[in-house]
C-alpha cells in the first residue's frame, strides 16, 4: 500500500513539472545592435531559454518553458527602456539608453492604422471547450469578420471587416471575459 | 476494514493507471466545481438523474441554471430533492500560463429542503435537509495534470441535540482528456475520465466519510456535456441514507447569452 501511495506522490510531482516550451514573437521597440544585445540579454535573465531580435521587423522571437511567462520576460526588457506590445518602459529606464538606442517612442508605440489581422494566442487552457468559449466571444465582436482557430496551439487568427475600426483592447477582454489570458497578441 | 482496504488500492490503482495515460488534462467536475467559472454572460442547463442505492432505493431528478455573471463571478440556481438550492461561486486569483492555470474561488451555497428533520449525523446535500456552507476551491492544470482541491463548512439549519450539526466538507478531483488524442475542430466528440474524492468530517459529533466517484463525461460539438458516474463509500463512519449512488446528467451551454453588464444594469 505504502509504495502505491509512494508511485503516486511521485507521479504527480513529476507530471506537475513537466514543462513545454512555448515559442512567440513579441514586438519590442529598439534601434541598433546595441538594443539588440540587451534586449535578448533581458529576455534570456527573466528565464527565455532563447531569443532572437530582429532590429528591423522590431519582432523578438522567443522560446521559454513553464518556469517562466510572457509577462516576466516583458517586465525584465521594459525595466531596461525598450517598450514593448503590452507594457511600456518608464521615462528614467528610457532616459538612462544609450543615445544610439533612444529609439522613437511615438512612432514605435503607434497602432498602425488599418489592422488587417491579428494573431493572438491564449493562455490558461488545453481543452476544446474552453477553446470554443474564447471563440465565441472574439466571432461576438462587431468588426470582426472571421476567426481561424488551431485549438492545439490555442491560436485565434482574426481579420476584420472593412471600414470597421479594429479595437485591440476589445480583443483581449473578449479572452479574459471567457476566463482566459493573452499570451500573445501580434497584428498586421 | 479488509472491504475498506480493498476498496481504497483499487481506487489507487486506477488513479495510477489515469496518471500515467499520454493525455491532456481536464476540469470539468462532474461531482465537483473547479476555480475555474463560467465564461462571462454564458448560461448552462443542466438535468441531473440519481438513483440512490441502499435502503433508500430513490429517484431524483434536478435541473440547474448556471449563469456567468462576470469573469469572475458565477451563479448557479437549481431544484433539489424536497426544495430548491443556490450556489455563487467567485474567483479571486488566477495565474495564466501557456496550457496552464493556478485559479482559487470562493463558493458559497444554500439549499432550501421542504423536508421534515432527517435523523442522519452527516450534513445532506442534496436537498434532503435545508444546508448553508461555504469555502475555498484551489484548481490546478498543468498539461497532463489537472487537480482541484475544495475545503468547506457545511451546517444544517434545523437540528437536533442526538445529531450532527455541522461539518468539514473537502474534495479532490482529477481528470483527464482519453479522446480525441490531437484536436481539429469544435465538432469532434470528447471522452473525458474523472476520480473524484468527496469527504466530510463532522464537527459537532464523531463520524466522517469518504466517498469515491469515477465518472466518464462525453463532449458533444464543444458545448453539450454528458457525465455518467458511480459514487460509493470508501471508508463509512456516518448514518447517512445511502452511501452509494448513480449518477446521470446532461447540460449545454450557451455561449454570450445573458446582456453586456451595462445592458443588465439598464433593465
Amino acid at each position: 500500500m505504502k509504495k502505491i501511495f509512494l508511485f503516486i506522490g511521485l507521479l504527480m510531482v513529476s507530471t506537475a513539472f513537466v514543462n513545454a516550451q512555448t515559442s512567440t514573437k513579441l514586438k519590442v521597440a529598439g534601434n541598433c545592435g546595441m538594443c539588440k544585445s540587451s534586449i535578448e540579454k533581458a529576455a534570456k535573465s527573466a528565464g527565455a531559454t532563447s531569443a532572437n531580435w530582429d532590429a528591423d521587423a522590431k519582432l523578438l522571437t522567443l522560446i521559454f518553458d513553464g518556469k517562466t511567462n510572457l509577462e516576466k520576460i516583458e517586465n525584465a526588457i521594459v525595466a531596461i527602456g525598450y517598450d514593448t506590445e503590452h507594457k511600456t518602459a518608464t521615462k528614467a529606464s528610457y532616459d538612462a539608453l544609450h543615445e544610439c538606442c533612444k529609439y522613437d517612442r511615438a512612432a514605435a508605440n503607434e497602432v498602425p492604422v488599418e489592422i488587417k489581422k491579428v494573431s493572438l494566442v491564449a493562455s490558461g487552457l488545453t481543452c476544446s471547450m474552453c477553446s470554443k468559449a474564447i471563440f465565441k466571444a472574439l466571432t461576438k465582436l462587431d468588426f470582426v469578420e472571421e476567426v481561424k482557430v488551431d485549438i492545439e496551439k490555442s491560436m485565434y487568427i482574426m481579420t476584420f471587416k472593412t471600414g470597421k475600426k479594429v479595437d485591440i483592447d476589445q480583443i483581449k477582454l473578449a479572452v479574459t471575459d471567457a476566463g482566459f489570458g493573452v499570451q500573445s497578441l501580434v497584428y498586421e | 476494514m479488509n472491504r475498506v482496504l480493498i476498496s481504497i488500492r483499487t481506487f489507487c490503482l486506477l488513479l495510477s493507471i489515469l496518471f500515467v495515460l499520454p493525455i491532456y488534462a481536464q476540469e470539468l467536475y462532474v461531482f465537483t466545481e473547479p476555480a475555474s467559472v463560467k465564461p462571462n454572460r454564458a448560461i448552462g442547463l443542466k438535468h441531473s438523474f440519481q438513483k440512490m442505492g441502499g435502503s433508500s432505493n430513490r429517484n431524483n431528478q434536478y435541473t440547474q441554471v448556471q449563469l456567468g455573471l462576470s469573469k469572475k463571478l458565477a451563479l448557479y440556481l437549481g431544484t433539489n430533492y424536497a426544495g430548491a438550492d443556490a450556489y455563487a461561486q467567485y474567483r479571486f486569483y488566477t495565474k495564466d500560463a501557456m496550457y496552464a492555470h493556478t485559479r482559487m474561488a470562493f463558493y458559497a451555497k444554500a439549499i432550501k429542503s421542504n423536508n421534515k428533520a432527517i435523523h442522519t449525523n452527516a450534513v445532506l446535500l442534496d436537498g434532503e435537509e435545508s444546508v448553508l456552507g461555504s469555502g475555498l476551491i484551489i484548481t490546478q492544470l498543468k498539461h497532463k495534470w489537472a487537480s482541484s482541491l475544495s475545503f468547506g463548512y457545511v451546517q444544517k439549519q434545523e437540528w437536533s441535540t442526538h445529531y450532527g450539526k455541522d461539518a468539514f466538507q473537502y474534495s479532490f478531483s482529477n481528470g483527464l482528456l482519453v479522446y480525441p488524442k490531437k484536436y481539429s475542430s469544435y465538432s469532434q466528440m470528447n471522452v473525458n475520465l474523472y476520480l473524484e474524492l468527496l469527504g466530510q468530517k463532522l464537527l459537532s459529533g464523531k463520524g466522517q466519510y469518504l466517498d469515491a466517484a469515477p465518472s466518464i463525461q462525453l463532449i458533444f460539438n464543444s458545448q453539450a456535456k454528458v457525465n455518467l458516474g458511480y459514487r460509493f463509500a470508501l471508508l463509512e463512519k456516518t448514518n447517512r441514507m445511502t452511501n452509494n449512488s448513480l449518477y446521470l446528467s446532461v447540460d449545454y451551454l450557451f455561449f454570450n447569452a445573458l446582456p453586456k453588464a451595462k445592458q443588465r444594469k439598464k433593465l
